[in-house]
């Protein structure tokens, strides 16, 4: 019988309480091994290496805010700010050398809990006539990559048409030539919803960007000023805005159904009447000038010195997220999980010494066999780095499948999984040192074993 | 000469506490001095073996029209730095990328400073770029970067968008 035979044998012959130790290794390490998972792919996921865009304007407020909703489309949307300042990016002389590209955004409406953005042709890299943009005018939603339209079309930036991210069609059902119906806001489960009267029509589906805009159904911007609920609000905002009273400015007499701020051309496009001064957009991105980050910083020092607009940097706002709350939760979560990996290693050592001091007289006919009191040593420690082994692996291996939980958690939130089954160097090197700890474990009960007097056994059997 | 130590010796513990005082005092009035004596003759360049070493702080400090700025009105010592391998300490700033490895970022000699206190200025940014296949760690902490400067002014949207850009060899901690 060889040395491994024999220690399968002994934890053979304790299979509960070798199950009981092997089980709570494998906890520890499962824990380890989804916490060190979970920092690393956090970052990846959320710190995005290659933002395509390096400017986030919104109303003053959170950044980190008004970044989670404009770029992962989650958190409430921070408030709206003037459509003007959308257009001061994108054509006055004052920004001109600050911005490439600006593309404005209004969110607040929902379908089947999903969200709805409304935009321009250009946010996917189209011409408002519906020709592609020239290669280096494309927006991009990060760096290098632009959306790309997979089936159908591109919307009109003035019809009640709709692009939808690549997800969409799975998660409600809807396909190319289907119609649906805006939902106002993100209604609770119990709650009856407020459906807009407008309807849209599904021309397009894009290419799928492992971003949150996969989970997105994209419509004119034109479009979702009409909803009478919008307009009205804007318009009631913008008195504010100029100081007069909304109460002064009468509701449309009439259901509501019935009145619109739009009228239909002959060629079917959307006429709006709602003032460009009262339109509002939720937030803007922009792509600065240059290679660098000066232009983009210029323009953020400027706009912040703007009493209703903010400007951030999502790639800072999300850098300083992460330093201030993931890290540290992360660090208390490695804590506690080492404390974990000792209380496991703990009851390695009493697992193993209980079975050395019920096996006493095995261990002294061993010896009175010719095992020298090394081999006896090497025997328990053996064991011991067998239970940190196994214990290990398994843990890895749960680790592993908690990760794929998480990415399958955040997928449904922010239409984005992470990558949970590459291992880090980390993960190794955690494993090694469980096993090390394992076997300095063992060592107690080990000596114990080694210092076992063979006659006082052999006759006390 | 053992003599002339020991006297030596005898005279500082003698003299104590003065001397100490003294000292510190001398090194509080007189190194800001040097410092800025050395910043004017040399102007934060200093050669060691075939690279030059840089001070950002040195290489932001002039003015520059941020509109109409030229390649001839960057200081000539730091003109001549075109081509040249340097060496420069900053701290990152990565408009792309939260985290993790970056292919390229701009070095600035103070983020606070730079960025924030007043408006930015085109000269207090290099903008680094890292060659293609390679990425480095960010970092918060300052870090020291290693590579060919180029020098000139860089224009678009008509206004300057760069004048300093400096091909990465290395990045290393402070």
């Amino acid at each position: 019988m060889n040395v491994f035979e024999l220690v399968a044998k002994q934890m053979r012959q304790r299979a509960l309480s070798t199950w009981l130790t092997l089980l709570s290794v494998m906890l520890g390490v499962a824990l380890i091994v989804a916490i060190l998972i979970l920092r690393r792919e956090g970052n990846a996921l959320f710190g995005q290496q290659d933002y395509g865009y390096d400017v986030l304007v919104g109303v003053k407020g959170s950044p980190l805010q008004l970044t989670l909703n404009t770029v992962y489309h989650i958190d409430k949307s921070p408030g709206n700010i003037p459509y003007k300042t959308y257009e001061d990016l994108s054509h006055s002389r004052l920004y001109r050398r600050y911005v490439k590209q600006a593309v404005p955004i209004c969110v607040g409406d929902s379908y089947k809990g999903l969200r709805i953005v409304g935009t321009l042709p250009s946010m996917f890299g189209y011409n408002d006539d519906g020709a592609r943009a020239a290669e280096g005018e494309r927006f991009q939603y990060r760096l290098d990559r632009s959306f790309q339209v997979a089936d159908g079309k591109m919307f009109a930036p003035d019809r009640f048409e709709a692009i939808l991210g690549s997800d969409v069609s799975k998660l409600t059902g809807l396909k190319l030539g289907d119609t649906f119906q805006a939902t106002h806001g993100m209604p609770a489960p119990n709650e009856t919803p407020d459906i807009h009267k407008e309807v849209w029509k599904v021309i397009g589906i894009l290419r799928q960007t492992h971003t949150s805009n996969d989970r997105v159904l994209f419509i004119p911007l034109l479009s979702f000023y009409t909803i009478f609920e919008h307009g009205e609000g804007e318009i009631q905002r913008a008195m504010l805005r100029r100081g007069e009273n909304p109460l002064a400015h009468p509701k449309p007499a009439g259901d509501e159904d019935e009145v619109q701020h739009y009228t239909f051309r002959p060629n079917g496009t959307i006429d709006l009447q709602l003032p460009v001064e009262d339109r509002e957009v939720s937030a803007i991105l922009v792509r600065s000038r240059g290679e660098g980050g000066f232009a983009g910083q210029a323009l953020v020092y400027d706009l912040n010195l703007q009493p209703d607009v903010m400007a951030v940097n999502p790639a800072t706002v999300m850098r300083e997220f992460f330093s201030t709350f993931l890290d540290s939760s992360a660090k208390v979560l490695l804590l506690i999980a080492i404390l974990v990996t000792i209380v496991a290693a703990a009851s390695i050592m009493t697992t193993i010494y209980n079975s050395v001091s019920a096996r006493r007289r095995e261990i002294a006919i061993l010896r009175a066999l010719g095992a020298t009191r090394r081999r006896i040593l090497s025997l328990i420690c053996l064991e011991a780095a067998l239970v940190g082994l196994l214990g290990g692996l398994l843990g890895f291996v749960a680790g592993h499948l908690l990760g794929a939980g998480g990415s399958i958690f955040m997928d449904r939130l922010v239409g984005e999984g992470f990558n949970w089954i590459s291992a880090g160097a980390e993960e190794w090197i955690y494993l090694a040192a469980v096993v090390v700890i394992a076997v300095l474990a063992g060592l107690v009960p080990g000596l114990k074993a080694y210092r076992t007097p063979v006659a006082t056994n052999l006759v006390a059997g | 000469m053992r003599d002339q130590a020991a006297n030596f010796f005898v005279a500082v513990r003698q003299s104590g506490w003065r001397v100490i005082v003294m000292a510190m005092g001398f090194y509080i009035l007189l190194y800001p001095v040097y410092r800025s004596l050395d910043a004017a003759i040399s102007h934060g360049i200093h050669r060691r073996g075939g690279t030059y070493t840089v001070d950002l702080r040195a290489m932001s400090d002039f003015e520059l029209n941020q509109i109409d700025g030229k390649t001839q009105d960057i200081p000539k010592p730091f003109r001549d730095l075109d081509g040249k391998p340097v060496m420069l300490v900053g701290q990152m700033w990565s408009p792309t990328g939260a985290g993790g490895k970056v292919r390229n970022f701009d070095l600035v000699y103070s983020i606070g400073n730079c960025c924030f206190i007043g408006p930015p200025k085109v000269q207090h940014f290099v903008h680094a770029s890292v060659p293609t296949g390679r990425n480095v760690e960010f970092s918060a902490a300052p870090v020291i970067v290693s590579g060919t400067l180029h020098v000139g002014v860089q224009k678009a949207g008509g206004a300057v968008q760069s004048i300093y850009r400096i091909d990465v060899d290395n990045v290393q901690p402070n």
